[in-house]
């Protein structure tokens, strides 16, 4: 067992890990945060994506030792302590950018990602950041138009 | 060995690093961005001898300069990171682009370079184009350091040069004459999230005049068991002026020196030749266009 610390949306938190076990599986199974999403374990769908120290990644590639005292950021960072929605979540809903949900919390951590570091990002620039995010619903173009529309307000 | 009694070490820096490596020999297995290496372990596809796996995030091997006027590139230096470099970008932009076509933001913000050439696949982003730039790749041991050039480094499907108490330090990027334009071209079906079914890199340097190749130099990957220079087609377009004739003769011969896997299920040889000889010409105007552009 390794004794890590990470800093999960903004509080440090202590956990034992195995040397296998991956940044997801801390999330979801120690931590008790399940919006982020388990699906692939591969890298290919996106469901899992969560901020590390300011870049979108995908947690189940990632083992929890080698996130060891750095900054982690996951669905539930988004909405304020009363629970009000964050400016990209309302327009996610607004524009019909959520069907079955299950790619949503991926989606919105790099929308967030990009929007963070580009508040006016292209079209194109969006397609890319959201790439590595799979939506088997929606067919992307109300997502693009969603993140579209935070850039256009904020 | 199950992927639960792996064990895991950071060393602080290269020197505890390589210790590590004559310790363990074929029992350590490096870890960079893991984006190869844990959904292996994922799918209990490691290599059985493995105990422990030894991280490169303590040795500061990210980083990318100018050395003696060579481009130099730590081994842990990640695809985004050498993605969107200005002095990648300005010094070998094809190899830019070939960073930039890995996988998703997600992949390319952990996976690195030094991951994409030591896993050694036949289709890896950054191949072709290291190939094309000549690149000299620089392994450490505690017997010293070896560089090796890019044309020495593959030896087949997911097999390198090195050995196991060796890791990849930094790949070295000789500089670039003027007129000299360079092009990466990854072929796959879908724009994103896609191995590439052909790469061609080209490095043309013009002479003076612009009507001749001073020099040329075209990598090819996902066509041989391992990335492969088209040497008959460059040797073409050296010999006389340049002319469309000329182009397509040199891109028909890539197209015949390639030797694509004639199993594959993914893709069939004949279309993967097909691909190799229309990707030549194309990016061997593209980056001739830029060599002129950049007199
Ligand atoms: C969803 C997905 C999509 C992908 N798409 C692409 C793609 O489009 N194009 C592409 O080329 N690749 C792609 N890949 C493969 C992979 O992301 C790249 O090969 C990546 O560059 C590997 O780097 P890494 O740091 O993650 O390597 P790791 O997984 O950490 O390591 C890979 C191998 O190299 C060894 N190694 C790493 N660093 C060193 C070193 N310094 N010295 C010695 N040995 C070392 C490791 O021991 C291991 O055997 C994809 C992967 C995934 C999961
Ligand atoms: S579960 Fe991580 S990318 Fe699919
Ligand atoms: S809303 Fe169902 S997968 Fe995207």
């Amino acid at each position: 067992m390794l004794s890590i610390t990470l800093n999960v949306n903004g509080i440090s938190r202590k956990v034992d890990v195995e040397a296998t076990t991956t940044l997801l599986d801390v999330l979801r199974d120690r931590l008790g945060l399940l919006g982020t999403k388990k699906r692939c374990e591969a890298g290919d769908c996106g469901a899992c994506t969560v901020i590390l120290d300011g870049r979108a990644v995908a947690s189940c590639l990632i083992l929890a030792v080698e996130a060891d005292g750095r900054k982690v950021l996951t669905v539930e960072s988004l909405s304020n302590a009363s629970g009000e929605l964050s400016p990209l979540q309302k327009a996610f809903i607004d524009k019909g950018a959520v069907q079955c949900g299950f790619c949503t919390p991926g989606m919105l951590m790099s929308a967030k990602a990009l929007l963070d570091r580009n508040p006016h990002p292209t079209e194109d620039e969006i397609r890319e950041a959201i790439a590595g995010n799979l939506c088997r619903c929606t067919g992307y173009a109300k997502i693009v138009e969603a993140i579209m529309e935070v850039s256009r307000r904020g | 060995m199950t992927k639960k009694d792996l064990n895991y070490l950071a060393p602080a820096g290269l020197e505890p690093l390589l210790n590590i490596l004559v310790e363990y020999g074929e029992k350590a297995r490096l870890l960079a961005g893991g984006t190869d290496l844990i959904p292996a372990m994922h799918k209990d596809k490691l290599d059985p001898k493995v105990t422990t796996l030894v991280s490169l995030k303590r040795t500061a091997l990210g980083y990318i300069h100018e050395r003696d006027g060579n481009l130099v590139i730590g081994s842990a230096t990640t695809h985004t990171d050498v993605a969107t470099s200005p002095l990648v970008r300005t010094k070998a932009a094809l190899l830019a682009t070939g960073s930039g076509a890995v996988g998703s933001l997600q992949i390319r913000n952990v996976a690195t370079i030094g991951g994409n050439v030591c896993n050694a696949g036949p289709s890896a982003d950054t191949s072709a184009p290291l190939m094309a730039l000549d690149a000299q790749l620089v392994a450490a041991s505690k017997r010293g350091r070896r560089v090796v050039p890019v044309s020495q480094w593959y030896l087949g499907p997911s097999r390198n040069t090195l050995l196991p108490d060796e890791a990849l330090v930094e790949i070295v990027i000789p500089g670039l004459p003027p007129r000299t334009g360079t092009h990466y071209q990854k072929f796959s079906p879908r724009s994103y999230m896609d191995l590439a079914w052909v790469g061609v890199a080209v490095v043309v340097t013009l002479d003076h005049k612009l009507k001749r190749c001073e020099d040329v130099r075209i990598g090819l990957s996902a066509v041989s068991p391992s990335p492969m220079r088209a040497i008959k087609a460059e040797a073409i377009l050296k010999s006389v002026e340049i002319s469309e004739d000329l182009i397509d003769r040199a891109a028909l011969a890539a197209s015949e020196e390639c030797n694509p896997n004639p199993r594959s299920r993914r893709v069939p040889a004949w279309y993967r030749r097909e691909m190799v000889r229309v990707l030549t010409k194309r990016g061997f105007l593209e980056a001739m266009r830029l060599a002129s552009a950049a007199v």
